[in-house]
Protein backbone atom coordinates (compact mmCIF):
# COMPACT_ATOMS: atom_id res chain seq x y z
CA UNK A 1 0.00 0.00 0.00
CA UNK A 2 3.27 2.47 1.40
CA UNK A 3 4.77 1.38 -1.97
CA UNK A 4 2.14 1.86 -4.09
CA UNK A 5 1.35 5.53 -2.80
CA UNK A 6 4.66 6.40 -3.43
CA UNK A 7 4.90 5.70 -6.92
CA UNK A 8 2.47 7.76 -7.02
CA UNK A 9 3.96 10.72 -5.76
CA UNK A 10 7.13 9.73 -7.49
CA UNK A 11 5.07 10.09 -10.79
CA UNK A 12 3.23 12.82 -9.91
CA UNK A 13 6.88 14.10 -8.89
CA UNK A 14 8.71 13.86 -12.13
CA UNK A 15 5.69 15.07 -14.43
CA UNK A 16 4.49 17.94 -12.82
CA UNK A 17 5.96 21.54 -13.12
CA UNK A 18 5.81 24.42 -15.23
CA UNK A 19 7.20 22.11 -18.31
CA UNK A 20 4.71 18.86 -18.11
CA UNK A 21 5.99 15.45 -19.32
CA UNK A 22 3.95 12.35 -19.74
CA UNK A 23 4.87 9.73 -17.51
CA UNK A 24 5.50 7.28 -20.26
CA UNK A 25 8.68 10.35 -21.21
CA UNK A 26 9.59 10.32 -17.63
CA UNK A 27 10.01 7.09 -18.11
CA UNK A 28 11.82 6.94 -21.25
CA UNK A 29 13.76 9.70 -20.28
CA UNK A 30 15.35 8.01 -17.18
CA UNK A 31 15.40 4.50 -18.36
CA UNK A 32 16.68 4.85 -22.15
CA UNK A 33 20.45 5.82 -22.91
CA UNK A 34 18.83 7.72 -26.21
CA UNK A 35 15.77 9.35 -25.61
CA UNK A 36 13.28 10.56 -28.00
CA UNK A 37 12.34 13.40 -25.73
CA UNK A 38 13.54 16.93 -26.16
CA UNK A 39 16.68 18.57 -25.00
CA UNK A 40 15.20 20.59 -22.71
CA UNK A 41 12.86 18.14 -21.41
CA UNK A 42 16.22 15.44 -20.47
CA UNK A 43 17.46 18.37 -19.08
CA UNK A 44 14.75 19.27 -17.11
CA UNK A 45 13.94 15.74 -15.72
CA UNK A 46 17.78 14.54 -15.47
CA UNK A 47 19.11 17.28 -13.80
CA UNK A 48 16.36 19.23 -11.80
CA UNK A 49 13.32 16.95 -10.85
CA UNK A 50 15.21 13.43 -10.49
CA UNK A 51 18.05 15.23 -8.01
CA UNK A 52 14.79 16.99 -6.02
CA UNK A 53 12.75 13.56 -6.02
CA UNK A 54 15.64 11.82 -5.21
CA UNK A 55 16.76 14.30 -2.50
CA UNK A 56 13.58 14.59 -1.21
CA UNK A 57 12.76 10.78 -0.72
CA UNK A 58 16.33 9.87 0.53
CA UNK A 59 15.81 13.01 3.65
CA UNK A 60 12.30 11.61 4.46
CA UNK A 61 13.21 8.58 4.63
CA UNK A 62 16.85 9.56 6.36
CA UNK A 63 14.67 11.41 9.10
CA UNK A 64 12.06 8.84 9.84
CA UNK A 65 14.00 6.30 10.53
CA UNK A 66 16.24 8.18 12.41
CA UNK A 67 13.78 9.37 15.02
CA UNK A 68 11.97 5.78 14.92
CA UNK A 69 15.64 4.79 15.81
CA UNK A 70 16.64 7.37 18.65
CA UNK A 71 12.74 6.93 20.36
CA UNK A 72 13.10 3.44 20.36
CA UNK A 73 16.62 3.85 21.85
CA UNK A 74 16.22 6.60 24.07
CA UNK A 75 13.25 4.72 25.16
CA UNK A 76 11.60 8.53 24.69
CA UNK A 77 8.87 9.29 22.33
CA UNK A 78 10.12 12.68 22.26
CA UNK A 79 13.19 11.93 20.92
CA UNK A 80 13.54 12.81 17.38
CA UNK A 81 16.84 14.18 15.79
CA UNK A 82 16.22 18.05 16.30
CA UNK A 83 15.32 17.95 19.42
CA UNK A 84 18.43 16.20 20.35
CA UNK A 85 20.42 19.21 19.00
CA UNK A 86 21.28 18.04 15.25
CA UNK A 87 19.35 21.05 14.23
CA UNK A 88 20.49 23.52 15.74
CA UNK A 89 23.79 22.68 15.09
CA UNK A 90 23.55 22.18 11.54
CA UNK A 91 22.01 25.85 11.70
CA UNK A 92 24.80 27.74 13.95
CA UNK A 93 27.47 25.71 11.19
CA UNK A 94 25.62 26.70 8.37
CA UNK A 95 25.36 30.34 9.77
CA UNK A 96 29.27 30.49 10.35
CA UNK A 97 29.44 29.02 6.69
CA UNK A 98 27.60 31.67 5.11
CA UNK A 99 28.27 34.52 7.02
CA UNK A 100 31.98 33.74 6.30
CA UNK A 101 30.87 34.04 2.67
CA UNK A 102 29.09 31.07 2.06
CA UNK A 103 32.20 28.89 1.68
CA UNK A 104 32.10 25.44 3.22
CA UNK A 105 27.76 25.56 4.23
CA UNK A 106 27.34 22.01 3.58
CA UNK A 107 30.41 20.91 5.57
CA UNK A 108 30.15 23.70 8.09
CA UNK A 109 26.56 22.43 8.94
CA UNK A 110 27.23 19.10 8.79
CA UNK A 111 29.87 19.66 10.80
CA UNK A 112 28.15 21.50 13.52
CA UNK A 113 25.64 19.48 13.45
CA UNK A 114 27.77 16.75 15.02
CA UNK A 115 29.75 18.91 17.45
CA UNK A 116 25.97 20.02 18.93
CA UNK A 117 25.00 16.13 19.35
CA UNK A 118 28.23 15.48 20.91
CA UNK A 119 28.25 18.33 23.51
CA UNK A 120 24.86 16.72 24.12
CA UNK A 121 26.18 13.69 25.02
CA UNK A 122 28.27 14.82 26.69
CA UNK A 123 26.38 16.60 29.02
CA UNK A 124 23.92 14.13 29.93
CA UNK A 125 26.55 11.75 30.64
CA UNK A 126 28.37 13.99 32.80
CA UNK A 127 24.78 14.80 34.43
CA UNK A 128 23.03 11.22 34.74
CA UNK A 129 24.60 8.67 32.86
CA UNK A 130 23.09 9.49 29.16
CA UNK A 131 19.41 8.44 30.41
CA UNK A 132 16.46 9.25 28.24
CA UNK A 133 15.66 11.88 29.81
CA UNK A 134 18.41 13.51 30.18
CA UNK A 135 19.94 13.20 26.77
CA UNK A 136 16.34 14.61 25.41
CA UNK A 137 16.64 17.47 28.06
CA UNK A 138 20.83 17.94 27.15
CA UNK A 139 19.34 17.98 23.38
CA UNK A 140 16.84 20.76 24.00
CA UNK A 141 19.86 22.86 26.29
CA UNK A 142 22.53 22.80 24.24
CA UNK A 143 19.19 23.85 20.77
CA UNK A 144 18.77 26.88 23.03
CA UNK A 145 22.02 27.73 23.21
CA UNK A 146 22.80 26.99 19.71
CA UNK A 147 19.82 29.08 18.74
CA UNK A 148 21.19 32.51 20.13
CA UNK A 149 24.24 31.69 18.19
CA UNK A 150 22.30 31.85 14.78
CA UNK A 151 20.24 35.29 16.19
CA UNK A 152 23.37 36.60 16.73
CA UNK A 153 25.09 35.47 13.22
CA UNK A 154 21.94 36.59 11.71
CA UNK A 155 22.24 40.39 13.42
CA UNK A 156 25.71 40.31 12.53
CA UNK A 157 25.10 39.25 8.64
CA UNK A 158 23.91 42.54 7.65
CA UNK A 159 23.31 41.97 3.84
CA UNK A 160 23.70 37.79 3.90
CA UNK A 161 20.86 37.56 6.62
CA UNK A 162 18.30 36.48 3.62
CA UNK A 163 20.67 33.81 3.04
CA UNK A 164 20.94 32.31 6.51
CA UNK A 165 16.83 32.57 7.06
CA UNK A 166 16.68 30.52 3.36
CA UNK A 167 19.22 28.09 4.61
CA UNK A 168 17.09 27.71 8.11
CA UNK A 169 13.78 26.97 5.93
CA UNK A 170 14.99 24.50 4.30
CA UNK A 171 14.67 23.43 0.48
CA UNK A 172 15.41 20.69 -2.00
CA UNK A 173 15.44 23.31 -5.05
CA UNK A 174 18.89 22.91 -6.96
CA UNK A 175 19.86 19.42 -5.09
CA UNK A 176 22.50 17.25 -6.15
CA UNK A 177 22.18 13.43 -7.38
CA UNK A 178 25.83 13.17 -5.24
CA UNK A 179 24.12 14.86 -1.99
CA UNK A 180 21.08 12.62 -2.21
CA UNK A 181 22.94 9.92 -3.08
CA UNK A 182 25.24 10.78 0.44
CA UNK A 183 21.87 10.98 2.48
CA UNK A 184 20.61 7.53 1.02
CA UNK A 185 23.52 5.77 1.93
CA UNK A 186 23.03 7.19 5.56
CA UNK A 187 19.57 6.00 5.53
CA UNK A 188 20.35 2.71 4.24
CA UNK A 189 22.98 1.91 6.64
CA UNK A 190 20.99 3.15 9.80
CA UNK A 191 18.11 1.13 8.74
CA UNK A 192 19.56 -2.19 8.06
CA UNK A 193 21.86 -1.54 11.74
CA UNK A 194 18.83 -1.36 13.41
CA UNK A 195 16.76 -4.03 11.34
CA UNK A 196 19.65 -6.35 12.26
CA UNK A 197 18.94 -5.16 16.16
CA UNK A 198 14.90 -4.75 15.37
CA UNK A 199 13.80 -7.68 18.12
CA UNK A 200 16.60 -5.50 20.72
CA UNK A 201 15.52 -2.30 19.92
CA UNK A 202 11.64 -3.25 21.37
CA UNK A 203 13.36 -4.48 24.87
CA UNK A 204 15.29 -1.38 24.92
CA UNK A 205 12.27 0.57 24.37
CA UNK A 206 10.53 -1.05 27.54
CA UNK A 207 13.06 1.21 29.40
CA UNK A 208 16.56 1.70 31.10
CA UNK A 209 17.67 -1.81 32.65
CA UNK A 210 15.03 -4.42 30.69
CA UNK A 211 17.04 -5.05 27.92
CA UNK A 212 20.06 -5.71 29.46
CA UNK A 213 18.47 -8.48 31.58
CA UNK A 214 17.34 -10.08 29.01
CA UNK A 215 20.80 -10.46 27.64
CA UNK A 216 21.43 -7.58 25.16
CA UNK A 217 24.53 -5.77 24.51
CA UNK A 218 22.64 -2.60 25.37
CA UNK A 219 25.36 -0.41 25.72
CA UNK A 220 27.47 -1.41 22.08
CA UNK A 221 24.16 -0.98 20.50
CA UNK A 222 22.77 2.06 21.97
CA UNK A 223 26.03 3.63 21.20
CA UNK A 224 26.43 2.52 17.02
CA UNK A 225 22.98 3.02 16.59
CA UNK A 226 22.94 7.11 18.21
CA UNK A 227 26.02 7.26 16.03
CA UNK A 228 24.39 5.94 12.86
CA UNK A 229 21.13 7.82 13.62
CA UNK A 230 23.09 11.40 14.28
CA UNK A 231 24.73 10.72 10.74
CA UNK A 232 21.46 9.89 8.94
CA UNK A 233 19.98 12.97 10.45
CA UNK A 234 23.09 15.72 10.28
CA UNK A 235 23.42 13.81 6.10
CA UNK A 236 19.92 15.90 4.95
CA UNK A 237 20.63 18.64 7.46
CA UNK A 238 23.73 19.66 6.20
CA UNK A 239 22.88 19.28 2.14
CA UNK A 240 19.23 20.52 2.19
CA UNK A 241 18.74 22.75 5.77
CA UNK A 242 16.31 22.33 8.37
CA UNK A 243 12.76 20.12 7.79
CA UNK A 244 11.37 19.43 11.13
CA UNK A 245 8.60 17.44 12.45
CA UNK A 246 9.26 14.78 9.87
CA UNK A 247 11.50 12.49 12.34
CA UNK A 248 8.92 13.07 14.83
CA UNK A 249 5.34 12.97 12.89
CA UNK A 250 6.81 9.97 10.88
CA UNK A 251 7.02 7.31 13.05
CA UNK A 252 4.29 8.19 15.67
CA UNK A 253 2.11 7.85 12.44
CA UNK A 254 3.43 4.11 11.84
CA UNK A 255 3.15 3.24 15.01
CA UNK A 256 -0.72 4.20 15.25
CA UNK A 257 -1.00 1.97 12.67
CA UNK A 258 1.34 -1.08 12.98
CA UNK A 259 2.19 -1.01 16.68
CA UNK A 260 5.77 -0.07 18.51
CA UNK A 261 7.84 -3.35 16.96
CA UNK A 262 10.37 -2.46 15.42
CA UNK A 263 10.97 -4.51 12.90
CA UNK A 264 7.74 -3.19 10.82
CA UNK A 265 7.94 0.15 12.23
CA UNK A 266 11.94 1.20 10.76
CA UNK A 267 10.57 -0.94 7.29
CA UNK A 268 7.45 1.69 7.20
CA UNK A 269 9.01 4.41 8.58
CA UNK A 270 11.91 4.57 5.91
CA UNK A 271 9.35 4.21 2.82
CA UNK A 272 6.65 6.30 4.83
CA UNK A 273 9.16 9.03 6.10
CA UNK A 274 9.90 9.39 1.96
CA UNK A 275 6.28 9.44 1.13
CA UNK A 276 5.63 12.08 3.62
CA UNK A 277 8.61 14.65 2.46
CA UNK A 278 8.41 13.62 -1.07
CA UNK A 279 4.38 15.00 -0.77
CA UNK A 280 5.48 17.65 1.10
CA UNK A 281 7.89 19.13 -1.35
CA UNK A 282 5.59 18.62 -3.93
CA UNK A 283 3.09 20.73 -2.13
CA UNK A 284 5.74 23.35 -1.44
CA UNK A 285 6.79 23.20 -5.20
CA UNK A 286 3.27 23.68 -6.17
CA UNK A 287 2.47 26.08 -3.63
CA UNK A 288 5.08 28.21 -5.54
CA UNK A 289 8.44 27.17 -4.88
CA UNK A 290 7.58 27.52 -0.34
CA UNK A 291 10.78 25.83 1.49
CA UNK A 292 9.57 22.80 2.37
CA UNK A 293 10.29 23.08 5.89
CA UNK A 294 7.88 25.20 6.65
CA UNK A 295 5.48 22.87 5.22
CA UNK A 296 6.07 20.16 7.21
CA UNK A 297 6.42 22.14 10.29
CA UNK A 298 2.84 23.91 9.47
CA UNK A 299 1.64 20.06 8.72
CA UNK A 300 3.66 18.65 11.20
CA UNK A 301 2.30 20.54 14.48
CA UNK A 302 -0.90 19.95 14.47
CA UNK A 303 -0.38 16.09 13.26
CA UNK A 304 1.76 15.45 16.52
CA UNK A 305 -1.00 17.20 18.12
CA UNK A 306 -3.38 15.02 16.99
CA UNK A 307 -1.31 11.91 17.75
CA UNK A 308 -0.81 13.22 21.38
CA UNK A 309 -4.59 13.84 21.56
CA UNK A 310 -5.25 10.58 20.41
CA UNK A 311 -2.85 8.43 22.36
CA UNK A 312 -4.19 10.78 25.39
CA UNK A 313 -7.40 9.27 24.90
CA UNK A 314 -6.14 5.64 24.35
CA UNK A 315 -5.18 5.83 28.54
CA UNK A 316 -6.93 4.64 31.31
CA UNK B 1 27.58 -25.88 45.17
CA UNK B 2 24.13 -25.33 42.99
CA UNK B 3 22.69 -21.47 43.54
CA UNK B 4 24.33 -18.18 44.09
CA UNK B 5 27.00 -17.76 46.23
CA UNK B 6 28.87 -14.63 46.99
CA UNK B 7 31.53 -13.39 49.24
CA UNK B 8 32.76 -9.96 50.01
CA UNK B 9 30.58 -8.39 47.74
CA UNK B 10 30.73 -4.91 47.61
CA UNK B 11 28.82 -2.80 45.42
CA UNK B 12 26.78 0.97 44.12
CA UNK B 13 25.64 3.52 41.95
CA UNK B 14 27.58 6.56 41.13
CA UNK B 15 30.30 6.11 43.55
CA UNK B 16 28.15 5.55 46.68
CA UNK B 17 28.27 2.10 48.43
CA UNK B 18 25.46 0.66 49.01
CA UNK B 19 26.53 -2.87 49.68
CA UNK B 20 28.97 -3.67 51.85
CA UNK B 21 31.08 -6.93 51.93
CA UNK B 22 28.57 -9.22 51.49
CA UNK B 23 28.81 -13.04 51.91
CA UNK B 24 26.43 -15.87 51.66
CA UNK B 25 24.79 -18.83 49.70
CA UNK B 26 21.35 -18.68 48.08
CA UNK B 27 20.58 -22.02 47.49
CA UNK B 28 19.21 -23.87 44.19
CA UNK B 29 16.17 -25.97 45.22
CA UNK B 30 14.82 -23.34 47.32
CA UNK B 31 13.01 -19.88 47.84
CA UNK B 32 14.74 -16.98 49.58
CA UNK B 33 13.70 -14.40 50.82
CA UNK B 34 15.75 -10.76 50.99
CA UNK B 35 13.78 -9.15 53.61
CA UNK B 36 15.53 -5.43 55.25
CA UNK B 37 13.74 -1.97 55.84
CA UNK B 38 13.40 0.61 53.29
CA UNK B 39 16.76 1.66 51.60
CA UNK B 40 18.61 -1.89 52.97
CA UNK B 41 19.98 -2.37 50.01
CA UNK B 42 17.49 -5.16 48.72
CA UNK B 43 16.83 -4.12 45.58
CA UNK B 44 20.60 -3.00 44.76
CA UNK B 45 21.70 -6.63 45.80
CA UNK B 46 18.85 -8.25 43.62
CA UNK B 47 20.30 -5.67 40.38
CA UNK B 48 24.09 -6.69 40.89
CA UNK B 49 23.32 -10.29 41.32
CA UNK B 50 21.69 -9.53 38.19
CA UNK B 51 24.69 -8.12 36.63
CA UNK B 52 23.44 -4.81 36.33
CA UNK B 53 25.83 -3.14 38.63
CA UNK B 54 29.54 -2.74 38.91
CA UNK B 55 31.00 -4.80 42.58
CA UNK B 56 34.05 -5.68 43.75
CA UNK B 57 34.63 -9.32 44.89
CA UNK B 58 32.97 -12.45 43.62
CA UNK B 59 29.56 -14.22 42.69
CA UNK B 60 28.96 -17.33 41.32
CA UNK B 61 26.47 -19.09 39.80
CA UNK B 62 27.24 -23.08 40.31
CA UNK B 63 30.09 -23.55 38.98
CA UNK B 64 30.34 -20.03 36.97
CA UNK B 65 31.95 -17.08 37.70
CA UNK B 66 29.07 -14.19 37.03
CA UNK B 67 31.93 -12.06 35.93
CA UNK B 68 32.36 -14.47 32.84
CA UNK B 69 28.99 -14.71 31.79
CA UNK B 70 28.46 -13.25 28.24
CA UNK B 71 25.18 -11.35 28.29
CA UNK B 72 23.66 -13.57 26.29
CA UNK B 73 24.89 -16.44 28.50
CA UNK B 74 23.60 -14.33 31.89
CA UNK B 75 19.61 -13.97 29.76
CA UNK B 76 19.42 -17.54 29.55
CA UNK B 77 20.67 -17.97 33.11
CA UNK B 78 19.25 -15.35 35.15
CA UNK B 79 15.92 -13.64 35.14
CA UNK B 80 15.16 -10.07 37.12
CA UNK B 81 11.97 -8.77 37.60
CA UNK B 82 11.99 -5.21 38.31
CA UNK B 83 9.60 -2.89 38.77
CA UNK B 84 6.76 -1.59 36.12
CA UNK B 85 8.48 -0.89 32.78
CA UNK B 86 8.02 2.40 30.68
CA UNK B 87 4.98 3.21 29.14
CA UNK B 88 6.04 5.29 26.03
CA UNK B 89 5.13 2.84 23.61
CA UNK B 90 2.13 0.70 23.58
CA UNK B 91 3.28 -3.12 23.39
CA UNK B 92 0.81 -5.17 23.95
CA UNK B 93 1.19 -8.39 26.70
CA UNK B 94 1.96 -10.74 23.99
CA UNK B 95 4.53 -8.82 22.46
CA UNK B 96 6.63 -8.19 26.03
CA UNK B 97 6.33 -11.66 27.40
CA UNK B 98 7.69 -13.02 23.65
CA UNK B 99 10.85 -10.04 24.54
CA UNK B 100 11.68 -12.90 26.96
CA UNK B 101 12.96 -15.41 24.26
CA UNK B 102 15.30 -12.87 23.54
CA UNK B 103 18.45 -14.44 24.78
CA UNK B 104 17.04 -17.70 23.02
CA UNK B 105 17.08 -16.30 19.55
CA UNK B 106 19.45 -15.17 16.99
CA UNK B 107 19.31 -14.42 12.80
CA UNK B 108 20.81 -18.09 12.90
CA UNK B 109 19.43 -20.03 15.87
CA UNK B 110 15.92 -21.04 15.72
CA UNK B 111 14.15 -20.60 18.92
CA UNK B 112 12.38 -24.61 19.09
CA UNK B 113 10.80 -24.35 22.66
CA UNK B 114 9.59 -20.17 22.24
CA UNK B 115 6.04 -20.63 21.47
CA UNK B 116 5.41 -23.20 24.08
CA UNK B 117 7.70 -21.26 26.50
CA UNK B 118 5.31 -17.95 26.15
CA UNK B 119 2.17 -19.45 26.00
CA UNK B 120 3.32 -21.27 29.83
CA UNK B 121 4.32 -17.98 30.49
CA UNK B 122 0.63 -16.65 29.95
CA UNK B 123 -1.16 -19.12 31.32
CA UNK B 124 1.03 -19.41 34.91
CA UNK B 125 -0.02 -15.64 35.02
CA UNK B 126 -3.58 -15.85 34.06
CA UNK B 127 -2.67 -13.50 30.73
CA UNK B 128 -4.51 -15.37 28.28
CA UNK B 129 -6.88 -13.03 27.84
CA UNK B 130 -5.29 -10.13 28.20
CA UNK B 131 -3.03 -11.14 25.44
CA UNK B 132 -3.41 -8.41 22.61
CA UNK B 133 -4.32 -5.77 25.18
CA UNK B 134 -1.17 -3.12 25.47
CA UNK B 135 0.85 -1.96 27.93
CA UNK B 136 -0.74 1.57 29.29
CA UNK B 137 -3.88 0.34 28.99
CA UNK B 138 -3.41 -2.45 32.17
CA UNK B 139 -3.94 -2.10 35.87
CA UNK B 140 -0.56 -2.05 37.71
CA UNK B 141 -1.19 -5.65 38.80
CA UNK B 142 -1.51 -6.54 35.61
CA UNK B 143 1.64 -4.98 33.99
CA UNK B 144 3.57 -6.63 37.05
CA UNK B 145 2.08 -9.78 35.68
CA UNK B 146 3.13 -9.07 32.28
CA UNK B 147 6.26 -8.59 33.67
CA UNK B 148 7.01 -11.59 35.76
CA UNK B 149 5.48 -13.36 32.78
CA UNK B 150 8.10 -12.20 30.67
CA UNK B 151 10.91 -13.70 32.72
CA UNK B 152 8.94 -17.23 33.10
CA UNK B 153 9.16 -17.02 29.05
CA UNK B 154 12.89 -16.75 29.94
CA UNK B 155 13.20 -19.61 31.62
CA UNK B 156 16.17 -19.01 33.64
CA UNK B 157 17.79 -21.08 36.05
CA UNK B 158 18.48 -18.36 38.49
CA UNK B 159 14.90 -15.92 39.04
CA UNK B 160 15.55 -12.76 40.87
CA UNK B 161 12.22 -11.01 41.88
CA UNK B 162 12.39 -7.63 43.27
CA UNK B 163 9.25 -7.30 45.22
CA UNK B 164 7.27 -8.95 42.74
CA UNK B 165 3.44 -9.10 44.53
CA UNK B 166 3.96 -5.39 45.24
CA UNK B 167 1.24 -4.60 43.19
CA UNK B 168 -0.60 -7.77 42.69
CA UNK B 169 -3.79 -9.01 44.39
CA UNK B 170 -4.08 -11.69 46.98
CA UNK B 171 -5.32 -14.19 44.36
CA UNK B 172 -2.23 -13.76 42.14
CA UNK B 173 0.13 -13.21 45.32
CA UNK B 174 -0.42 -16.64 45.82
CA UNK B 175 -0.38 -18.02 42.35
CA UNK B 176 2.94 -16.71 41.88
CA UNK B 177 4.40 -18.16 45.02
CA UNK B 178 3.57 -21.34 44.10
CA UNK B 179 4.63 -21.11 41.18
CA UNK B 180 7.62 -19.75 42.40
CA UNK B 181 7.82 -23.24 44.77
CA UNK B 182 7.22 -25.60 42.13
CA UNK B 183 10.48 -23.68 40.38
CA UNK B 184 12.48 -24.43 43.32
CA UNK B 185 10.96 -28.05 43.39
CA UNK B 186 12.64 -28.21 39.79
CA UNK B 187 16.45 -27.24 41.10
CA UNK B 188 15.97 -23.71 40.17
CA UNK B 189 17.20 -20.81 42.59
CA UNK B 190 14.97 -18.43 43.75
CA UNK B 191 15.19 -15.42 45.52
CA UNK B 192 12.87 -12.89 46.16
CA UNK B 193 12.95 -9.03 48.09
CA UNK B 194 9.53 -8.39 50.12
CA UNK B 195 8.74 -6.26 53.06
CA UNK B 196 5.85 -8.51 54.50
CA UNK B 197 7.99 -10.68 56.30
CA UNK B 198 5.14 -13.47 56.76
CA UNK B 199 5.40 -13.99 52.75
CA UNK B 200 8.63 -15.25 54.20
CA UNK B 201 7.59 -17.39 56.93
CA UNK B 202 5.05 -18.77 54.60
CA UNK B 203 6.87 -19.23 51.08
CA UNK B 204 10.53 -19.12 51.96
CA UNK B 205 12.71 -21.90 52.43
CA UNK B 206 15.62 -19.32 53.78
CA UNK B 207 15.97 -15.84 54.77
CA UNK B 208 18.40 -13.15 54.35
CA UNK B 209 18.02 -9.75 56.02
CA UNK B 210 19.77 -6.88 55.58
CA UNK B 211 20.47 -3.82 57.40
CA UNK B 212 22.30 -0.58 56.24
CA UNK B 213 23.94 -2.16 53.12
CA UNK B 214 25.09 -5.32 55.38
CA UNK B 215 23.97 -8.95 55.72
CA UNK B 216 22.70 -8.88 59.14
CA UNK B 217 21.05 -12.65 59.55
CA UNK B 218 20.72 -15.28 56.99
CA UNK B 219 19.72 -18.65 57.02
CA UNK B 220 16.50 -21.41 57.18
CA UNK B 221 13.34 -19.11 57.47
CA UNK B 222 12.67 -20.77 60.89
CA UNK B 223 15.98 -19.61 62.94
CA UNK B 224 16.60 -16.20 61.43
CA UNK B 225 12.77 -15.03 61.93
CA UNK B 226 12.84 -14.53 65.64
CA UNK B 227 11.47 -11.63 67.93
CA UNK B 228 14.90 -9.95 68.52
CA UNK B 229 16.42 -10.23 65.31
CA UNK B 230 13.65 -8.80 63.46
CA UNK B 231 13.28 -5.96 66.67
CA UNK B 232 16.82 -5.34 65.83
CA UNK B 233 16.61 -4.61 62.03
CA UNK B 234 13.23 -3.26 62.06
CA UNK B 235 12.96 -1.13 65.22
CA UNK B 236 9.42 -2.11 65.98
CA UNK B 237 8.69 -5.19 68.84
CA UNK B 238 8.27 -8.27 67.05
CA UNK B 239 5.41 -10.31 68.40
CA UNK B 240 4.32 -14.05 66.84
CA UNK B 241 1.39 -15.79 66.21
CA UNK B 242 -0.17 -18.81 65.00
CA UNK B 243 -2.41 -19.40 62.11
CA UNK B 244 -3.92 -22.45 60.16
CA UNK B 245 -3.38 -21.29 56.82
CA UNK B 246 -5.86 -21.82 54.15
CA UNK B 247 -6.18 -20.24 50.54
CA UNK B 248 -9.55 -18.24 48.94
CA UNK B 249 -10.93 -21.95 48.01
CA UNK B 250 -10.05 -23.23 51.38
CA UNK B 251 -7.11 -26.11 50.23
CA UNK B 252 -4.20 -25.76 52.54
CA UNK B 253 -1.01 -24.48 51.19
CA UNK B 254 1.11 -27.50 49.49
CA UNK B 255 4.48 -25.54 50.84
CA UNK B 256 5.98 -26.22 53.90
CA UNK B 257 2.86 -27.77 55.91
CA UNK B 258 -0.38 -26.39 57.51
CA UNK B 259 0.47 -24.09 60.54
CA UNK B 260 2.87 -21.34 60.65
CA UNK B 261 4.58 -18.62 63.16
CA UNK B 262 3.41 -15.52 61.42
CA UNK B 263 5.16 -12.16 62.66
CA UNK B 264 3.36 -9.12 63.71
CA UNK B 265 4.80 -5.47 64.26
CA UNK B 266 3.28 -3.81 67.58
Amino acid sequence: MLLLILGIVVLWRLQAGDMRISPAAVAEILFSSSPEATPQEILVVRSIRFPRLFASLAAGASLAVSGAVLQGVLGNPLADPYTLGIASGAALGASVGIHLGGIWVSGAAFAGALAALGLAFLLSWRARGASSISMVLSGIVVSSILSAGVTLFKALSDERVSAIVLWLMGSFSGASVESAAAVFCGAVLLFAAAEWWGRELDAMSLGEGRAFFLGVREKRIKITLLVLASLAAALPAASFGIIGFVGLVGPHLVRLVLGPSHRPLLAASFLGGALLLAGADGAARALGELPVGVITALAGGPVFCWILVRQRGGDP
Amino acid sequence: MKGISVSSLTAGYGGRTILRDISGVLPAGAVTFILGPNGSGKSTLLRTLGGALPFRGRIRFSERDAASLSPRERGRMVGVVTQSPSLNFPFTVGEVITMGRLPHRSFLERDEGGKKAVSRACKEMELEELRDRTLPSLSGGERQRTMIAQVIAQEPEIFLLDEPSSALDPNHALKLFRFLERMAAEGKTVAASAHDINLAAEFGSFVWIMKEGRLAAAGKTGDVLKGDVLSSVYGSTFVPYRREWTDFSGTPPACNGGEKILWRAV
